[in-house]
């Protein structure tokens, strides 16, 4: 089985990866990047912006499009693309932010998903696995550190970032570096152990999608 | 006259050299086909004829000719013998004992001829050539069996995998992968069953000689397994023959130490009895010791291993991996024939290709536009004349079609290295004296994208037609769009490292239903689609 995974930046695809094998035993050789990837070479790369480069743009071209969604469907043993997205800017891509009350995180999952299937034309919906985090992956992985709800913070970059320069952990802002600072989702025992999924609802969601359908 | 132009045209269609093009050589093959002026060719027919009171007075009655009894060995240089050489006419087809000396010796023209010759002049006479050509000479349509299944356990970055082979495969995955390994252990197994399990047989074959402990898989947090398992499985005719070896290190510490195969250890008191029922079923007379002796000799010559069909083919693999200054006839390091795994022999092996051979070879006029003939200076006169500075042993030169007519010649050391590597792996596929079985490492080396995918649609379609099986790794997508993998006999494998680091293979293969989409293969590898590309970075 080989899983295709569109997502933001090559950080969250990291940390996909870890929550894929620690749920399910998914080796790293299944995950397919579909984006961001290498379509774009280093000619044209030199004349983008950070701005326009591997945001949630990217992730909305790529469901509009779908050609290469497509093609990665039409090989034998490959079931499912993961779409990733960060909520944090959900406002640009027209889905309007709830009340920040209770439901709040439930809310903005199926509020982001209705608009991916619309960016769809709602194909695919059996082999789409909705990797949306609130408010960004950062969010997911503050829940190993801090033993708090990550679900509502302001800023979950700042916070992480500050989480884990209090126990001396630096780490890049590359797929390597989250990969490392994720690492512990990659194993079951922890999962069960520090309940990882109970400081991030967006996380348990995501984790009880792969779970169902994978 | 009419009739002895058209045997000559013809006697060219069949692909007779120039000298057999001649008034005698014509006359000889009107007489043996039975056409007199008047007769058409579908009217051709087999009969037996002696040379003096057949052929010769054939050609003085039919043709109004006047040759003498004293021309006979003119008939027998000119026509008779190359006939025979080129298997367009039967030696005592009516009595196969005769003596050579004697006077009733006799010759027919072959069938095969003879229906090629119903079609003389009509707009099927190009295909009834081509036929012609292929079944002209028997070992030109040698059916051969296919390794349908390998199963891989324990050698160096392989610690299980199992997979199915098609008759054409193509390897991609990420530097390091494991797609050399895969190759070297159906290598090692080669190198067993050919009674050649040592450094030299191993080297010969293409395999990277490792010390023993790094040959064994070797992964963090797992105990080190001994022993080797290489299986396979051969389709023929329906049939499926299960060839496999276990080897073991005699020490693993040791760079030079023997591999011993103990699939055949264990099969040796069969493979003894065998002898023993050989030499008997041939002669039952022989005293005891007779008998001894004899098996002594067999187990002199071949030592104790089976010796069949299958463990031909196991033996004769070979992972090619060419070098361009070996097919420039500058280096040579392999010993195998008639070629070695860096492109030694192709000029020798090309110079002496039969007529159906030689045409498929020309097809690659096709990849060059530049290319007029392909010439073989066997004396080196060429070499003699300043056409080469003398260091390459190559004797292969090609003709430029445009260039100056009198300045259009240059040797295998001056030419462009693609069409090197095209003739050699046009020459592989082609050729009846080249392996059944073998693998090319980077096929793409040397080549412009375009003509990856143009060669790899020819070399998948001389595969089918030559009864080659082969296994080929590349880095360059554009091959990919050389293959139709909606035909099951060509197959893509990724291969791919696990977290752990174990080399894994998968078939790529597109799902039912998805035949109408367009898909280009090497857009899918370069966009990630297919896996086999590094991911981290």
């Amino acid at each position: 089985m080989k899983i295709g995974v569109i997502c933001e930046g090559h950080t969250d695809r990291a940390v996909i990866r870890n929550i894929l094998k620690g749920l399910k035993g998914v080796d790293s050789s299944q995950i397919v990047p579909l984006r961001p990837d290498y379509s774009t070479d280093e000619t044209d790369l030199s004349q983008v912006t950070v701005d326009n480069y591997s945001n949630w743009s990217l992730v909305k071209a790529e469901c509009e499009n779908q050609i290469k969604i497509d093609r990665f469907l039409s090989i034998e043993g490959h079931d499912f693309v993961i779409i990733h997205i960060d909520a944090d800017c959900s406002d640009e891509y027209g889905v309007p932010k709830p009340a920040k009350n209770d439901n709040y995180s439930e809310k903005m999952r199926d509020a982001i998903i209705a608009k991916i299937n619309e960016w769809l034309g709602n194909n695919f919906q059996d082999q789409i696995l909705y990797a949306v985090a609130i408010e960004e992956t950062e969010a997911w992985i503050l829940t190993i550190y801090d033993k708090r709800d990550s679900t509502q913070s302001a800023d979950p970059k700042a916070k992480l970032k500050r989480s884990l320069s209090r126990i001396g952990i630096k780490y890049d802002h590359t797929h390597a570096g989250f990969y490392e600072i994720s690492e512990k989702f990659s194993k079951k025992k922890h999962f069960k152990k520090e309940k990882f999924r109970d400081y991030n609802k967006s996380l348990d969601d995501f984790c009880q999608e792969v779970e169902n359908k994978l | 006259m009419e009739k002895i132009t058209e045997a000559q045209t013809i006697l060219k269609d069949l692909g007779l050299p120039e000298s057999q093009q001649n008034k005698v050589s014509a006359l000889t093959f009107l007489a043996l086909c039975g056409i007199a002026p008047n007769d058409n060719w579908n009217e051709a027919k087999k009969q037996s004829l002696t040379l003096s009171k057949g052929i010769i007075e054939f050609a003085n009655n039919i043709y109004k000719q006047d040759y003498k009894q004293n021309t006979r060995e003119s008939f027998r240089k000119s026509a008779i013998n190359p006939f025979l050489n080129f298997q367009i006419i039967n030696l005592n087809p009516d009595d196969p004992n005769l003596s050579p000396q004697s006077s009733n010796t006799h010759y027919a023209i072959k069938e095969l001829v003879i229906d090629t010759l119903k079609h003389y002049g009509t707009d099927n006479w190009l295909n009834a050539l081509e036929q012609f050509r292929k079944l002209q000479f028997k070992e030109n349509i040698e059916e051969t069996a296919l390794v349908r299944q390998i199963v891989i356990n324990n050698y160096k970055s392989v610690e299980k995998i199992d997979f199915e082979l098609g008759r054409f495969n193509v390897f991609i995955g990420a530097n390091g992968s494991g797609k050399s390994n895969i190759l070297e252990a159906i290598a090692m197994i080669g190198a067993s069953k050919g009674n050649d399990l040592d450094i030299d047989g191993l080297m010969d074959r293409g395999v990277r000689i490792a010390n023993p402990k790094l040959t064994l898989s070797s992964f963090l947090g797992k105990q080190t397994d001994k022993e080797i398992k290489i299986a396979t499985v051969f389709e023929d005719k329906g049939k499926n023959i299960p060839i496999q070896s276990i080897f073991e290190s005699s020490n693993i510490s040791d760079l030079y130490a023997k591999w011993i195969d103990k699939e055949t250890e264990s099969n040796s008191p069969k493979i003894i009895l065998d002898y023993i029922n050989e030499v008997y079923s041939k002669k039952s007379n022989l005293s005891k010791d007779d008998i001894l002796e004899e098996i002594n000799k067999k187990l002199r010559n071949k030592g104790i291993h089976e010796d069949n069909k299958y463990t031909q083919i196991l033996s004769d693999f070979a992972i090619f991996n060419l070098s361009t200054q070996t097919l420039r006839g500058l280096q040579s390091h392999s010993r195998k024939v008639p070629l070695g795994i860096n492109g030694e022999g192709l000029d020798v092996l090309i110079s002496n290709f039969n007529n159906y051979e030689n045409s498929k070879l020309l097809k690659c006029k096709i990849f060059f536009n530049w290319l007029d003939k392909i010439i073989f200076d066997k004396q080196d006169e060429f070499k003699l004349s300043g056409h080469k500075l003398g260091k390459s042993t190559s004797t292969l030169y090609f003709h430029d079609k445009f260039m100056q007519k009198q300045n259009n010649l240059f040797s295998a050391e001056n030419a462009n290295e693609g069409i090197l590597h095209v003739i050699f792996y046009l020459a592989l596929f082609i050729s009846n004296k080249t392996p059944d079985l073998f693998a090319i490492d980077n096929i793409e080396t040397a080549l412009n994208p375009s003509l990856c995918r143009s060669l790899i649609k020819e070399l998948a379609s001389l595969s089918k037609e030559r009864g080659k099986q082969t296994l080929i790794t590349t880095h360059n997508p554009a091959v990919l769009d050389g293959l139709n993998l909606h035909d099951d006999s060509q197959r893509l494998f990724e291969v791919y490292r696990t977290d752990e680091g174990m080399t894994k293979v998968r078939r790529i293969k597109f799902k039912k239903g998805t035949e109408q989409k367009q898909h280009k293969l090497s857009e899918m590898w370069m966009e990630g689609l297919l896996g086999a590309i590094p991911q981290d970075f």
